[in-house]
């Protein structure tokens, strides 16, 4: 981020490694140090997962090195698949340093992994990142004592303003194996010995990984299955049951206690507790989002907020101004007496006809949708680095928990409404395979993302309030009899859910514009390329006669099911690229006066309920195999249109006009 | 009394047995903690004897079944056998083999009224450290409002109250690992910040959202006053 480039220019770093690997547990600020040791840009929020997969960038400091962002980690033991992707980094590369990042908050958690990595023997320095926060908080770490203990350099951090960077950069150079040793009983490194003696030479002690298994660690065993012979991998089996059996706790608590107990000692030498704080006003905005009683208004007022700014301003006023002055007035019939010129109508009717490239794909990609899109991403960025995202989470846990779910699964479907495809991938963080699938289906499903969120807000403004209630409850109702529905069929069990709530802190401005402007970017290139692909698709079909077949084979379903026009039908087709683009269709007929609110209305909950986007379909091919996606969109498309004629035969017997 | 111990041990292993759906042989009925047979020595086929005329069990052939007045006396041992390890291995901090004989020892000591104590001390455990469940007493059925049990479940905290964490009773090894992890380990001073809509804990500078039934798996003491 640009706060911090200026103050970390430190050549010769001398770090001998080609690798820097960030590690820490969720939400310490790995992506902020990322960002600011490469110039290269991470998501950054205030909640746990916002990383999910691995980045890497070259470092400025020197170019040799190349520096790789982590999922966060609790412990050296995953439990989810982004933690696994983490804890395997650590597991094969040889040849790097490990820079921890530490909640200068809470001392004694991230010493719990600091004693896992001095296990594992890897060359490290320590972060205590949000050092401000913590002095704040009163808690007041001596470094340099931590550092003799440790035997590593320690360094306080404040990454979002670039405070300690410098150093912490330089004190690679001073990078080891951590000092620390924990000792277990007896038992215990007896049985860890007789482990060690039976591993292959790997990259990383044998110690760690003994712990690891003692600890239970599927994941790791399936690893080391690649590294040594089937006969050894039992006979470490026996070294765990034996040991056991020992114990009434699993060995994972025995491990843990004892870990936690040498701890404290260490945090009781050099930290210091206390000094009166008082309760700052974020702090009473927090808990006052999760109240029982106040946490309601405060919610409505956010959704409030959010509709104003996002479905009357950007939708209404900026949408109608880019359209019908922008594109309408300008660039539109710019294009069309620029194409006359030419006098080819081939031409013509490429660019600017009925299916044109810039009448059409351009103009319901820059129009339409970017304004709203931007509006939203501002609004949105505004709630991930507030901290209210886990607090909605926490406060609708026991709703989703009555249809199967848990609050776990809040977090990806709200980061859905960004963008469903993002949010697939952030269901890595689920710690259940059962939790995975539910989550995808109902993104796939029910949460529209903010591109056709973009369209539906433009198309209701103009309709009666009603109609939005409509939706929504719609779409709720969905989410609840889809999620409580397949939550039955789906086995397993929900995750445990145990969420971390982050303090509310005021977001920064200049991240939520970078985060705005670079997802703003990313819709750019990822869509716009899609919209005019389609409109070309459009073009075709419709000129090898193609497109009056499907009209006439959809008509069924199209006309008498749904009870639309028959020109929606191209709509439909636009639909399985990407539903904001169907979306845009249907706005384009409702201008045209082709749909009366009703059937505005009912296109609307058709096209949500359709599958995102050729994109998030391939996500969920690569995440959930094509077993899974299969079942999914076989699933969702004829849910879809039996729920929009549903709505249609409701709405009609019911007699509501719109 | 040495026939009363060898009766309740019979009555004992019956029980378990019941417990696990095994059929309870006369000749390979086994003692929850040991593994030879039971019914080896002559002193104990007498207590069997004995155990089968007071009509606490019944035999059909070589399969021993438990009668009602039986099963219920076999509650008790289980119960006492089971609250005591809990009292040793978590309150008291003892080794898990010292922690199991002595337990085996106080099964046939406790008076009801000892028994009862232990488990309103405990806070009315649900299951032993092994996991399996403690049959519930008289006690566990009453829950006075006006007993101060020394260690409850943390579900039972008021919001804003402030306890000691005494021990994670959860068996779920995941679970286990995540909540250390996370630093909720004995010792630890935590506040319940809330119990709606979702249960809030807080410790340290850490705010955590809990579901219920983990909150109920979390032991706490009180603090005083």
């Amino acid at each position: 981020m640009s706060s911090c480039h200026g103050t970390v220019e430190v050549k010769d770093s001398g770090a001998n490694a080609k690798q820097v690997l960030l590690i820490g547990q969720p939400n310490v600020g790995k992506s902020v140090i990322f960002q600011c040791l490469t110039g290269k840009y991470a998501t950054v929020s205030n909640y746990p997962g916002t990383t999910v997969a691995i980045a890497s960038g070259k470092a400025t400091f020197d170019g040799g090195v190349v520096v790789v962002d982590a999922p966060g980690l609790h412990s050296l033991v995953p439990h989810s698949e982004d933690e696994r992707v983490a804890r395997d980094l650590l597991l094969d590369s040889t040849d790097k340093v490990v820079i921890q990042v530490a909640d200068a908050k809470e001392p004694l958690r991230g010493l719990g992994l600091t004693a896992q990595l001095a296990e594992a023997g890897v060359p490290m320095v320590l972060a205590l990142n949000m050092s401000d926060e913590a002095a704040d908080k009163g808690v007041r770490i001596e470094a340099d004592r931590l550092s003799r203990l440790l035997g590593v350099p320690v360094v306080p951090t404040v990454a979002t303003s670039g405070e300690g960077l410098r150093e912490l950069i330089a004190s690679l150079a001073e990078a080891r194996p951590s000092a620390l040793r924990l000792n277990y009983a007896e038992a215990v490194e007896t049985a860890i010995g007789r482990i060690m003696s039976l591993l292959p030479a790997l990259a990383i002690s044998g110690r760690a990984v003994a712990v690891m298994l003692l600890r239970g660690d599927p994941a790791l065993r399936e690893w080391l299955a690649r590294h040594m012979g089937q006969e050894q991998l039992h006979a470490v089996s026996m070294v765990v049951e034996d040991l056991q059996s020992h114990y009434a706790r699993p060995l994972a608590y025995v491990i843990g206690m004892a870990r936690n107990e040498q701890l404290k000692q260490i945090v009781g030498q050099v930290v210091s507790f206390g000094g009166a704080r008082k309760t700052s006003f974020a702090e009473s905005l927090g808990r006052w989002s999760v109240h029982p009683f106040w946490g309601v208004p405060i919610l409505l007022a956010v959704l409030l907020v959010l509709y104003f700014i996002v479905g009357k301003v950007g939708a209404g006023i900026v949408v109608n101004f880019v359209e019908s002055v922008v594109f309408g007035e300008y660039i539109n019939p710019a294009a069309t007496r620029l194409l006359a010129l030419t006098g080819i109508p081939l031409l013509q009717d490429l660019l600017v006809g009925k299916y044109g490239l810039v009448t059409i794909g351009l103009t319901y990609a820059m129009a339409i949708i970017l304004p709203v899109v931007g509006f939203f991403f501002i609004c949105f960025s505004l709630m991930e680095d507030s901290g209210y995202l886990p607090r909605l989470a926490a406060m609708t846990h026991t709703l989703f928990k009555k249809i199967g779910l848990s609050g776990n699964a809040v977090l990806p479907l709200l980061l859905g409404l960004g963008c469903d495809t993002m949010a697939t991938m952030t269901a890595r963080t689920l710690e259940t395979k059962r939790e995975r699938v539910l989550t995808t289906l109902l993104l796939a499903l029910a949460i529209p993302c903010s591109a056709q969120l973009a369209v539906i807000l433009a198309l209701l403004s103009g309709l009666s309030p009603a109609a939005t209630l409509i939706f929504t409850f719609v779409l709720l109702l969905e989410i609840l009899l889809v999620g409580y529905l397949a939550s039955r069929v789906i086995p397993g069990k929900p995750s445990d859910f145990v969420l971390e709530i982050p303090p509310i802190r005021w977001p920064k401005l200049s991240n939520v514009a970078t985060k705005t402007l670079a997802r703003m970017e990313w819709y750019l290139k990822e869509a716009v390329p899609l919209f005019l692909l389609g409109t070309l698709l459009l073009f075709v079909l419709d000129r090898i006669g193609f497109l009056s077949l499907a009209e006439k084979a959809g008509a069924p379903v199209v006309v008498t099911w749904l009870g639309l026009p028959v020109e929606a039908t191209s709509s439909f087709i636009f639909g399985f690229l990407r539903r904001d683009y169907g979306a845009a269709g249907f706005y384009r007929l409702a201008e045209q006066g082709l749909l009366d609110p009703n059937q505005i209305l009912v296109s609307l909950v058709v096209i949500t309920l359709f599958i995102p986007c050729i994109a998030n379909f391939f996500v969920i091919m690569k995440e959930r195999g094509w077993k899974t996606s299969l079942a999914i969109v076989g699933f969702v498309f004829p849910y879809a249109v039996l729920t929009g004629g549903a709505l249609r035969l409701a709405l009609n017997s019911l007699g509501v006009v719109l | 009394m040495q026939l009363r111990r060898q009766v309740e041990e019979i009555l004992e292993a019956l029980w378990t047995a019941e417990e696990e759906r095994r059929e309870a042989k006369q000749d390979s009925l086994v003692s929850p903690h040991r593994t030879e047979p039971l019914l080896q020595t002559a002193e104990m086929g007498v207590a069997r004897e004995e155990a089968e005329k007071a009509g606490l069990i019944a035999s059909r052939g070589m399969v021993l079944t438990l009668t009602e007045e039986g099963r219920e006396m076999a509650c008790e041992v289980v119960r006492r056998h089971r609250l005591a390890e809990r009292l040793f291995n978590d309150v008291l901090d003892v080794e898990q083999d010292e922690a199991e004989s002595s337990a085996c020892r106080f099964e046939h000591l406790l008076s009801s009224h000892a028994t009862a104590n232990i488990c309103i001390l405990l806070g009315h455990p649900l299951t032993c450290p092994h996991g399996k469940p403690i049959p519930p007493g008289e006690c566990c059925r009453r829950r006075l409002e006006e007993t101060r049990p020394l260690v409850l479940p943390a579900s039972r905290l008021k919001p804003g109250e402030k306890a000691t964490l005494a021990y994670l009773g959860s068996r779920v090894r995941d679970r286990l690992d995540r909540l250390t992890a996370l630093g909720l380990v004995p010792g630890t001073a935590i506040t319940m910040v809330q119990r709606r809509p979702s249960f809030l804990l807080r410790f340290g500078e850490t705010e955590l959202a809990l579901d219920e039934a983990i909150v109920r798996e979390i032991y706490v003491r009180r603090a005083v006053g």
